[in-house]
Protein backbone atom coordinates (compact mmCIF):
# COMPACT_ATOMS: atom_id res chain seq x y z
CA UNK A 1 0.00 0.00 0.00
CA UNK A 2 1.49 2.88 -0.94
CA UNK A 3 0.45 6.71 0.63
CA UNK A 4 1.38 9.98 -0.53
CA UNK A 5 0.78 13.31 0.54
CA UNK A 6 -0.66 15.29 -2.53
CA UNK A 7 -0.85 18.54 -2.88
CA UNK A 8 -4.45 19.73 -3.84
CA UNK A 9 -7.64 20.90 -1.23
CA UNK A 10 -8.07 19.90 2.10
CA UNK A 11 -11.29 17.61 1.51
CA UNK A 12 -13.73 19.66 3.53
CA UNK A 13 -15.58 22.96 3.44
CA UNK A 14 -16.75 25.11 6.25
CA UNK A 15 -20.54 25.99 6.71
CA UNK A 16 -22.10 28.62 8.35
CA UNK A 17 -24.50 27.27 10.93
CA UNK A 18 -27.96 29.39 10.24
CA UNK A 19 -29.42 30.21 14.05
CA UNK A 20 -32.98 31.31 14.10
CA UNK A 21 -32.71 34.47 17.78
CA UNK A 22 -35.19 34.88 19.79
CA UNK A 23 -34.60 38.57 20.69
CA UNK A 24 -35.84 42.04 21.02
CA UNK A 25 -33.84 42.11 17.79
CA UNK A 26 -34.95 41.88 13.91
CA UNK A 27 -33.60 38.10 12.99
CA UNK A 28 -32.22 39.48 9.69
CA UNK A 29 -29.72 41.94 11.48
CA UNK A 30 -27.72 39.12 13.23
CA UNK A 31 -25.12 36.64 12.27
CA UNK A 32 -24.38 33.90 13.30
CA UNK A 33 -20.71 33.17 13.94
CA UNK A 34 -20.62 29.37 14.64
CA UNK A 35 -18.90 27.44 11.42
CA UNK A 36 -18.61 23.56 11.15
CA UNK A 37 -16.66 21.35 8.93
CA UNK A 38 -18.20 19.00 6.58
CA UNK A 39 -16.47 16.82 3.50
CA UNK A 40 -16.43 18.45 0.60
CA UNK A 41 -17.64 15.11 -1.47
CA UNK A 42 -19.45 12.36 0.38
CA UNK A 43 -22.45 10.26 -0.43
CA UNK A 44 -21.69 9.89 -3.64
CA UNK A 45 -21.78 6.77 -6.36
CA UNK A 46 -21.66 6.54 -10.05
CA UNK A 47 -22.66 3.70 -12.01
CA UNK A 48 -21.34 2.65 -15.28
CA UNK A 49 -21.97 0.65 -18.12
CA UNK A 50 -18.61 -0.57 -18.58
CA UNK A 51 -14.99 -0.49 -17.86
CA UNK A 52 -12.70 2.13 -18.57
CA UNK A 53 -11.24 2.06 -22.20
CA UNK A 54 -13.79 -0.57 -23.47
CA UNK A 55 -17.19 -0.51 -25.16
CA UNK A 56 -20.82 -0.44 -24.17
CA UNK A 57 -23.46 -2.28 -26.41
CA UNK A 58 -27.04 -0.91 -26.97
CA UNK A 59 -30.17 -2.77 -29.03
CA UNK A 60 -31.53 -0.90 -31.76
CA UNK A 61 -35.21 -1.65 -30.55
CA UNK A 62 -35.32 -2.94 -26.69
CA UNK A 63 -32.10 -0.06 -25.60
CA UNK A 64 -29.09 -0.11 -24.05
CA UNK A 65 -28.35 -3.51 -22.11
CA UNK A 66 -27.28 -2.13 -19.32
CA UNK A 67 -30.00 -0.02 -18.76
CA UNK A 68 -32.57 -2.79 -19.33
CA UNK A 69 -30.14 -4.90 -16.91
CA UNK A 70 -30.51 -2.48 -14.49
CA UNK A 71 -34.37 -1.29 -14.98
CA UNK A 72 -35.21 -5.38 -14.50
CA UNK A 73 -32.88 -5.95 -11.01
CA UNK A 74 -34.26 -2.81 -9.75
CA UNK A 75 -38.01 -3.57 -9.85
CA UNK A 76 -37.42 -7.82 -8.85
CA UNK A 77 -34.24 -6.51 -6.01
CA UNK A 78 -34.96 -2.65 -4.70
CA UNK A 79 -37.70 -4.20 -1.85
CA UNK A 80 -35.14 -6.15 -0.09
CA UNK A 81 -31.69 -5.09 -0.96
CA UNK A 82 -29.97 -1.51 -0.59
CA UNK A 83 -28.53 0.34 -3.72
CA UNK A 84 -24.91 -1.27 -3.99
CA UNK A 85 -26.58 -4.74 -3.75
CA UNK A 86 -28.75 -4.20 -6.82
CA UNK A 87 -25.77 -2.85 -8.76
CA UNK A 88 -24.12 -5.93 -8.00
CA UNK A 89 -26.56 -7.91 -9.10
CA UNK A 90 -26.57 -5.73 -12.29
CA UNK A 91 -22.82 -6.64 -12.59
CA UNK A 92 -23.22 -10.81 -11.99
CA UNK A 93 -25.80 -10.91 -14.76
CA UNK A 94 -23.02 -9.88 -17.05
CA UNK A 95 -20.23 -11.84 -15.29
CA UNK A 96 -19.89 -14.17 -18.09
CA UNK A 97 -19.29 -12.46 -21.15
CA UNK A 98 -21.43 -12.83 -23.75
CA UNK A 99 -20.83 -12.57 -28.15
CA UNK A 100 -20.91 -9.02 -26.96
CA UNK A 101 -19.20 -8.34 -23.20
CA UNK A 102 -19.39 -5.52 -21.20
CA UNK A 103 -18.94 -5.04 -17.30
CA UNK A 104 -20.53 -2.37 -15.23
CA UNK A 105 -18.64 -0.42 -13.45
CA UNK A 106 -19.13 1.18 -9.70
CA UNK A 107 -17.14 4.61 -9.61
CA UNK A 108 -16.46 7.41 -6.88
CA UNK A 109 -18.16 5.71 -3.91
CA UNK A 110 -18.40 8.10 -1.01
CA UNK A 111 -21.40 6.90 0.17
CA UNK A 112 -20.99 6.07 3.90
CA UNK A 113 -24.24 3.91 4.24
CA UNK A 114 -26.64 1.61 2.90
CA UNK A 115 -29.36 3.22 0.36
CA UNK A 116 -32.63 1.12 0.95
CA UNK A 117 -35.48 2.79 -1.36
CA UNK A 118 -38.33 0.61 0.23
CA UNK A 119 -40.43 0.90 -2.81
CA UNK A 120 -43.76 1.28 -1.57
CA UNK A 121 -43.35 2.83 1.63
CA UNK B 1 -14.70 8.00 -32.82
CA UNK B 2 -17.17 5.52 -34.32
CA UNK B 3 -19.85 5.51 -31.88
CA UNK B 4 -21.51 3.21 -29.94
CA UNK B 5 -21.91 -0.21 -31.07
CA UNK B 6 -25.21 -1.10 -31.75
CA UNK B 7 -26.35 -4.91 -32.86
CA UNK B 8 -29.71 -5.97 -34.54
CA UNK B 9 -30.94 -8.15 -31.64
CA UNK B 10 -29.89 -9.10 -28.06
CA UNK B 11 -31.61 -12.08 -25.67
CA UNK B 12 -32.57 -10.04 -22.76
CA UNK B 13 -35.06 -10.20 -19.73
CA UNK B 14 -38.65 -9.25 -20.54
CA UNK B 15 -38.85 -5.63 -19.60
CA UNK B 16 -41.86 -4.24 -21.12
CA UNK B 17 -43.01 -0.63 -22.27
CA UNK B 18 -45.29 0.71 -20.45
CA UNK B 19 -48.74 3.08 -22.18
CA UNK B 20 -46.34 6.08 -20.79
CA UNK B 21 -43.99 4.70 -23.56
CA UNK B 22 -46.85 4.81 -26.26
CA UNK B 23 -47.51 8.48 -25.46
CA UNK B 24 -44.14 9.64 -25.41
CA UNK B 25 -43.40 7.43 -28.97
CA UNK B 26 -46.02 9.23 -30.67
CA UNK B 27 -44.42 12.65 -30.12
CA UNK B 28 -40.19 11.95 -30.41
CA UNK B 29 -40.27 16.13 -29.71
CA UNK B 30 -42.14 15.92 -26.53
CA UNK B 31 -39.92 16.67 -23.69
CA UNK B 32 -41.71 15.08 -20.74
CA UNK B 33 -41.51 16.31 -17.13
CA UNK B 34 -43.52 13.82 -14.81
CA UNK B 35 -45.41 15.60 -12.24
CA UNK B 36 -45.97 13.86 -8.95
CA UNK B 37 -45.14 10.51 -9.24
CA UNK B 38 -47.68 7.68 -9.38
CA UNK B 39 -48.46 5.25 -6.60
CA UNK B 40 -45.99 1.66 -7.19
CA UNK B 41 -48.31 -0.70 -8.77
CA UNK B 42 -48.52 -3.81 -6.28
CA UNK B 43 -46.27 -6.45 -6.40
CA UNK B 44 -45.88 -7.48 -10.27
CA UNK B 45 -42.89 -8.91 -12.27
CA UNK B 46 -43.23 -7.20 -15.66
CA UNK B 47 -43.09 -3.74 -15.98
CA UNK B 48 -43.48 -2.54 -12.03
CA UNK B 49 -41.53 -2.36 -8.97
CA UNK B 50 -41.77 -4.87 -6.55
CA UNK B 51 -42.25 -2.99 -3.33
CA UNK B 52 -41.04 -3.28 0.12
CA UNK B 53 -43.70 -4.61 2.76
CA UNK B 54 -44.42 -2.25 5.47
CA UNK B 55 -42.93 -5.26 7.92
CA UNK B 56 -40.21 -6.40 5.76
CA UNK B 57 -39.10 -2.49 5.84
CA UNK B 58 -39.51 -2.41 9.97
CA UNK B 59 -37.40 -5.64 10.18
CA UNK B 60 -34.73 -4.07 7.66
CA UNK B 61 -34.62 -0.74 10.06
CA UNK B 62 -34.53 -2.57 13.07
CA UNK B 63 -31.49 -4.31 11.83
CA UNK B 64 -29.31 -1.79 10.64
CA UNK B 65 -30.77 1.90 11.48
CA UNK B 66 -27.62 3.35 12.47
CA UNK B 67 -26.14 2.10 8.84
CA UNK B 68 -29.19 3.19 6.46
CA UNK B 69 -29.51 6.71 4.98
CA UNK B 70 -32.16 8.61 7.05
CA UNK B 71 -35.51 7.45 5.73
CA UNK B 72 -38.19 10.91 5.76
CA UNK B 73 -42.02 11.17 5.57
CA UNK B 74 -43.03 9.99 1.79
CA UNK B 75 -45.72 12.86 2.39
CA UNK B 76 -44.01 15.77 2.62
CA UNK B 77 -40.98 14.48 -0.21
CA UNK B 78 -40.06 15.84 -3.23
CA UNK B 79 -37.36 13.87 -4.50
CA UNK B 80 -36.24 15.12 -7.97
CA UNK B 81 -33.96 13.32 -10.89
CA UNK B 82 -32.94 14.16 -13.83
CA UNK B 83 -32.51 12.05 -17.04
CA UNK B 84 -29.61 13.65 -19.98
CA UNK B 85 -29.72 12.11 -23.06
CA UNK B 86 -28.23 12.69 -26.19
CA UNK B 87 -29.72 10.80 -29.48
CA UNK B 88 -28.67 12.54 -32.49
CA UNK B 89 -25.47 14.63 -32.87
CA UNK B 90 -23.62 16.56 -35.26
CA UNK B 91 -21.19 14.07 -36.40
CA UNK B 92 -21.80 10.70 -34.43
CA UNK B 93 -24.15 8.27 -35.13
CA UNK B 94 -27.53 8.10 -33.89
CA UNK B 95 -28.13 6.25 -31.21
CA UNK B 96 -30.89 4.13 -32.28
CA UNK B 97 -32.53 2.81 -29.35
CA UNK B 98 -31.77 5.75 -26.92
CA UNK B 99 -35.98 6.37 -26.54
CA UNK B 100 -36.42 3.45 -24.94
CA UNK B 101 -34.01 3.56 -22.42
CA UNK B 102 -35.34 7.34 -21.72
CA UNK B 103 -38.84 5.70 -21.04
CA UNK B 104 -37.11 2.82 -19.05
CA UNK B 105 -35.38 5.01 -16.52
CA UNK B 106 -38.04 7.29 -16.35
CA UNK B 107 -40.70 5.02 -15.54
CA UNK B 108 -38.42 3.16 -13.14
CA UNK B 109 -37.63 6.77 -11.23
CA UNK B 110 -41.51 7.30 -10.88
CA UNK B 111 -42.40 4.54 -9.62
CA UNK B 112 -39.61 4.99 -7.12
CA UNK B 113 -41.04 7.91 -6.14
CA UNK B 114 -39.14 10.91 -7.85
CA UNK B 115 -40.34 13.20 -10.40
CA UNK B 116 -38.59 13.19 -13.37
CA UNK B 117 -36.87 15.59 -15.81
CA UNK B 118 -35.98 14.67 -19.51
CA UNK B 119 -32.90 16.99 -21.23
CA UNK B 120 -31.92 15.77 -24.80
CA UNK B 121 -29.19 16.41 -27.27
CA UNK B 122 -27.13 18.40 -25.34
CA UNK B 123 -23.58 19.56 -25.33
CA UNK B 124 -21.25 19.45 -22.61
CA UNK B 125 -21.99 23.25 -21.87
CA UNK B 126 -25.25 22.67 -22.21
CA UNK B 127 -25.25 19.72 -19.74
CA UNK B 128 -23.19 22.11 -17.08
CA UNK B 129 -25.89 24.33 -17.73
CA UNK B 130 -28.59 21.97 -16.31
CA UNK B 131 -26.72 20.31 -14.05
CA UNK B 132 -26.11 23.76 -12.23
CA UNK B 133 -29.79 24.75 -12.27
CA UNK B 134 -30.32 21.32 -10.78
CA UNK B 135 -28.32 22.07 -7.93
CA UNK B 136 -30.55 24.68 -7.05
CA UNK B 137 -33.65 23.62 -7.17
CA UNK B 138 -35.04 24.19 -3.45
CA UNK B 139 -36.72 20.95 -3.53
CA UNK B 140 -33.91 19.00 -2.76
CA UNK B 141 -33.96 20.79 0.98
CA UNK B 142 -37.41 18.41 1.11
CA UNK B 143 -35.68 15.42 -0.83
CA UNK B 144 -33.51 12.18 0.44
CA UNK B 145 -31.60 11.43 -1.91
CA UNK B 146 -31.68 12.19 -6.34
CA UNK B 147 -30.37 10.07 -9.31
CA UNK B 148 -28.75 11.50 -12.18
CA UNK B 149 -28.70 9.38 -15.32
CA UNK B 150 -26.65 10.38 -18.37
CA UNK B 151 -26.73 8.72 -22.05
CA UNK B 152 -24.79 9.57 -24.84
CA UNK B 153 -21.77 8.20 -26.77
CA UNK B 154 -18.44 8.20 -25.07
CA UNK B 155 -15.15 7.74 -24.77
CA UNK B 156 -12.44 7.04 -21.97
CA UNK B 157 -12.54 10.97 -20.86
CA UNK B 158 -16.16 11.31 -20.35
CA UNK B 159 -19.44 12.15 -21.80
CA UNK B 160 -19.81 13.04 -25.65
CA UNK B 161 -21.75 16.13 -25.96
CA UNK B 162 -24.00 16.70 -29.45
CA UNK B 163 -21.41 18.57 -30.82
CA UNK B 164 -18.34 15.92 -30.52
CA UNK B 165 -15.71 15.18 -33.13
CA UNK B 166 -12.25 14.12 -33.54
CA UNK B 167 -11.63 18.19 -33.52
CA UNK B 168 -14.32 19.64 -31.18
CA UNK B 169 -13.78 18.08 -27.53
CA UNK B 170 -17.49 18.61 -26.30
CA UNK B 171 -17.12 16.36 -23.58
CA UNK B 172 -18.44 16.34 -20.16
CA UNK B 173 -16.04 14.52 -17.34
CA UNK B 174 -17.24 12.53 -14.45
CA UNK B 175 -15.24 14.89 -12.12
CA UNK B 176 -16.83 17.87 -12.80
CA UNK B 177 -20.69 16.35 -12.33
CA UNK B 178 -19.47 15.27 -9.30
CA UNK B 179 -18.11 18.71 -8.15
CA UNK B 180 -21.61 20.46 -9.16
CA UNK B 181 -23.44 18.27 -6.63
CA UNK B 182 -20.76 18.18 -3.99
CA UNK B 183 -21.78 19.64 -0.68
CA UNK B 184 -19.68 22.96 -1.64
CA UNK B 185 -22.37 23.56 -4.49
CA UNK B 186 -25.33 21.91 -3.46
CA UNK B 187 -25.47 22.27 -0.01
CA UNK B 188 -29.34 20.95 -0.02
CA UNK B 189 -28.37 17.14 -1.59
CA UNK B 190 -25.68 16.98 1.70
CA UNK B 191 -25.44 14.17 3.27
CA UNK B 192 -28.04 12.29 1.06
CA UNK B 193 -27.35 9.85 -1.72
CA UNK B 194 -26.56 11.15 -5.00
CA UNK B 195 -26.55 8.49 -7.81
CA UNK B 196 -25.39 8.92 -11.12
CA UNK B 197 -26.34 6.70 -13.86
CA UNK B 198 -24.01 6.32 -16.84
CA UNK B 199 -24.58 4.67 -20.41
CA UNK B 200 -22.07 5.45 -22.83
CA UNK B 201 -18.96 3.72 -23.64
CA UNK B 202 -15.51 4.40 -22.36
CA UNK B 203 -13.28 3.78 -24.98
CA UNK B 204 -13.18 1.66 -28.09
CA UNK B 205 -12.23 -1.65 -26.92
CA UNK B 206 -14.08 -4.38 -26.48
CA UNK B 207 -13.97 -5.47 -23.35
CA UNK B 208 -13.16 -8.99 -23.80
CA UNK B 209 -9.79 -11.30 -23.47
CA UNK B 210 -9.22 -15.07 -24.92
CA UNK B 211 -8.09 -17.18 -21.51
CA UNK B 212 -7.51 -20.87 -22.38
CA UNK B 213 -9.15 -23.37 -20.42
CA UNK B 214 -8.18 -25.11 -17.65
CA UNK B 215 -7.72 -29.25 -17.90
CA UNK B 216 -9.81 -31.53 -15.71
CA UNK B 217 -8.18 -34.63 -15.16
CA UNK B 218 -10.68 -37.75 -15.30
CA UNK B 219 -10.44 -40.32 -12.76
CA UNK B 220 -11.49 -43.26 -15.26
CA UNK B 221 -8.44 -42.59 -17.15
CA UNK B 222 -5.35 -44.53 -16.47
CA UNK B 223 -2.99 -43.37 -18.51
CA UNK B 224 -1.16 -41.12 -19.85
CA UNK B 225 -0.89 -38.84 -16.99
CA UNK B 226 -2.81 -35.50 -17.58
CA UNK B 227 -0.05 -33.42 -17.55
CA UNK B 228 1.21 -34.80 -20.71
CA UNK B 229 -1.77 -32.99 -22.28
CA UNK B 230 -2.84 -29.37 -22.94
CA UNK B 231 -6.61 -28.80 -23.59
CA UNK B 232 -6.39 -26.24 -27.12
CA UNK B 233 -10.06 -25.02 -25.74
CA UNK B 234 -10.65 -21.35 -24.98
CA UNK B 235 -13.10 -19.59 -23.87
CA UNK B 236 -13.62 -15.74 -23.41
CA UNK B 237 -13.49 -13.75 -20.11
CA UNK B 238 -14.15 -10.20 -18.94
CA UNK B 239 -11.19 -8.40 -19.00
CA UNK B 240 -11.28 -6.55 -16.03
CA UNK B 241 -13.21 -8.16 -13.17
CA UNK B 242 -13.14 -8.58 -9.67
CA UNK B 243 -11.20 -5.40 -8.70
CA UNK B 244 -11.66 -2.79 -5.90
CA UNK B 245 -9.74 -0.08 -5.36
CA UNK B 246 -10.02 1.48 -1.72
CA UNK B 247 -8.31 4.81 -1.87
CA UNK B 248 -7.66 6.81 1.33
CA UNK B 249 -9.31 10.28 0.10
CA UNK B 250 -11.55 11.42 -2.64
CA UNK B 251 -10.60 12.85 -5.68
CA UNK B 252 -9.01 16.05 -5.73
CA UNK B 253 -8.08 15.96 -2.00
CA UNK B 254 -5.05 15.05 0.02
CA UNK B 255 -4.76 12.55 2.65
CA UNK B 256 -2.67 13.93 5.68
CA UNK B 257 0.22 12.15 6.66
CA UNK B 258 -0.38 12.07 10.40
CA UNK B 259 -3.40 10.14 9.11
CA UNK B 260 -1.64 7.22 7.55
CA UNK B 261 -1.00 4.85 10.41
CA UNK B 262 -4.73 5.06 11.68
CA UNK B 263 -5.94 3.79 8.53
CA UNK B 264 -3.24 1.24 7.73
CA UNK B 265 -3.61 -0.31 11.08
CA UNK B 266 -7.40 0.02 11.03
CA UNK B 267 -7.85 -1.86 7.57
CA UNK B 268 -4.87 -4.34 8.89
CA UNK B 269 -7.39 -4.74 12.33
CA UNK B 270 -10.34 -5.34 10.40
CA UNK B 271 -8.86 -7.78 7.67
CA UNK B 272 -7.29 -9.70 10.30
CA UNK B 273 -10.43 -10.36 12.39
CA UNK B 274 -12.24 -11.93 9.74
CA UNK B 275 -14.02 -9.63 8.13
CA UNK B 276 -15.03 -9.35 4.30
CA UNK B 277 -13.01 -6.93 2.54
CA UNK B 278 -16.47 -5.27 1.15
CA UNK B 279 -17.43 -5.02 5.05
CA UNK B 280 -14.30 -3.17 5.44
CA UNK B 281 -14.59 -0.72 2.55
CA UNK B 282 -18.01 0.23 4.46
CA UNK B 283 -16.87 0.47 8.28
Amino acid sequence: MSLQQTVGNCGSETLQHSLEVASSQSPENLEEDAVYKTHVEKDFIAFCSSTPHNVSWRDSTMGSVFITQLITCFQKYSWCCHLEEVFRKVQQSFETPRAKAQMPTIERLSMTRYFYLFPGN
Amino acid sequence: MKGDPCIAHLEISDWKCTPLAVKLLSDPQAVPVWGNPAMPTSSGSEGSVKLCSLDEAKRIWKEKSTEIYPIMDKSSLTCLTLIICNEEFDSLSKRVGAEVDIIGMATLLQNLGYKVDVKRNLTASDMTTELEAFSRRQEHKTSDSTFLVFMSHGIREGICGKKYSGQVPDVLQLNELVKMLNSKNCPNLKDKPKVIIIQACRGENCGMVLVKDSVRASKNISSPTPGDFEDDAIKKAQIEKDFIAFCSSTSDNRFLLDMISWWGLSIQKLTTTHYRLDSCVKR
